[in-house]
């Protein structure tokens, strides 16, 4: 049981010209932060380690790196997909 | 419910800190090899160290600059985006005053952030927003124009308590938008922070206190066994966290908890 209400759906979307991910579905342990998932994407897509890659929750606000994303997913969404825009710029000020 | 003396001190909260420079890393170090420094619990390392290593430098006959170093407690490294006061609070258990902290330039951790003053004032800001979104979905902080979110950061760095309230009382009092939640993060030593949806009342339209939070939180914890720490302060667990919110948050807007055992 705590395996699965551990696991998070996340999905993954593109802003302004950052490269698409041919696979944006992903089930990820919750207790994983956000500096793991900039790490995961910059990997995923070949990004160099020391460029800029920023994530954006609700189209507002980039979460810090050490939220959860079981933190995230319970504070700002409703359904049982957590949504993650990333961009190489800063998109949502 | 405003409390002005209480933010007013919880501004003014200083830690003494003495910094001791690595000589097994800076090898061409002159002694005195220590900085003194009082700093301002609610503003954050890499916005406080140009003095300290401006002595640094003077030292080793080369300009060291912020990214160059990193900062070390007992062991643990202190984060550049966590404020001063909530990392002595997390790493500091017993008392002793000045703070020792070991100024180190090898061996960079990766999980810093690059401590330049826009990525300091990109994170605070995004913090801000990320308070105002749990408690207007983000109405006031958007509705700000860019000098004012500027004013916020600023105010930090330059230590302007009024200046900081100008802005920062729209993100408080909104008369439009009742707070709907509480930005409030819960630290236990050596696990990232929770945080979940936290409204001013409970459910029968009583308050919700510290203690009822903690419970929503951490369903699991045993509070005889902690100390529940905030800003310093052994914050007493019947205080409604709306109260907290307005006169004990950071600068960010958050409510930063700690949980230590005892």
């Amino acid at each position: 049981m705590s395996e699965t209400q551990s696991k998070i759906n996340l999905l993954l979307k593109a802003a302004g010209d950052a490269p698409i991910m041919k696979q944006n579905n992903w089930t990820v342990e919750g207790d994983h932060t956000i500096a793991w998932l900039v790490a995961f994407i910059k990997k995923y897509l070949n990004i160099d380690v020391d460029s800029s890659l920023f994530l954006f929750m609700n189209q507002s606000f980039s979460p810090s790196p050490d939220h959860t994303l079981s933190s995230l997913h319970q504070c700002f969404t409703t359904s049982d997909k957590l949504v993650i825009h990333y961009s190489t710029t800063n998109a949502w000020g | 419910m405003d409390d002005y003396e209480i933010r007013r001190n919880i501004w003014e909260g200083k830690i003494p800190v003495e910094f001791d420079f690595d000589t097994r890393e800076f090898t061409s170090i002159r002694s005195p090899q220590s900085y003194f420094a009082m700093l301002p619990r609610i503003s954050y390392f890499p916005l406080c160290l140009s003095k300290a290593l401006k002595f640094l430098s003077l030292s080793v006959d080369e300009d060291i600059d912020v990214k160059d170093v990193w900062l070390e407690y007992n062991g643990q490294i202190l984060k550049w985006h966590y404020p001063i006061g909530l990392l002595y609070d997390m790493h500091v258990a017993d008392v002793t005053l000045p703070w020792v902290i070991n100024v180190r330039s090898q061996n960079h951790p990766d999980e810093l952030v690059h401590p330049s003053k826009d990525t300091m004032r990109h994170i605070f800001l995004q913090a801000i927003k990320e308070a105002d979104q749990l408690k207007h979905r983000g109405q006031v902080i958007s509705s700000m124009t860019k000098d004012e979110h500027n004013r916020l950061f600023d105010s930090v760095v330059n230590n302007k308590f009024d200046d900081f309230w100008s802005v920062n009382k729209r993100l408080m009092h909104d008369e439009t938008n009742k707070i709907s939640y509480i930005p409030i993060r819960f630290y236990e030593p050596g696990s990232p922070f929770k945080q979940v949806l936290i409204s001013p009342s409970n459910e029968d339209d009583s308050p919700c206190t510290l203690e009822n939070a903690i419970r929503k939180a951490l369903p699991t914890i045993d509070l005889s066994s902690y100390t529940v720490i905030s800003q310093g302060i052994n914050v007493p667990l019947n205080t409604p966290v709306i109260w907290m919110a307005r006169n004990l948050s950071y600068p960010d807007n958050f409510i930063h908890i700690l949980l230590r055992k005892s």
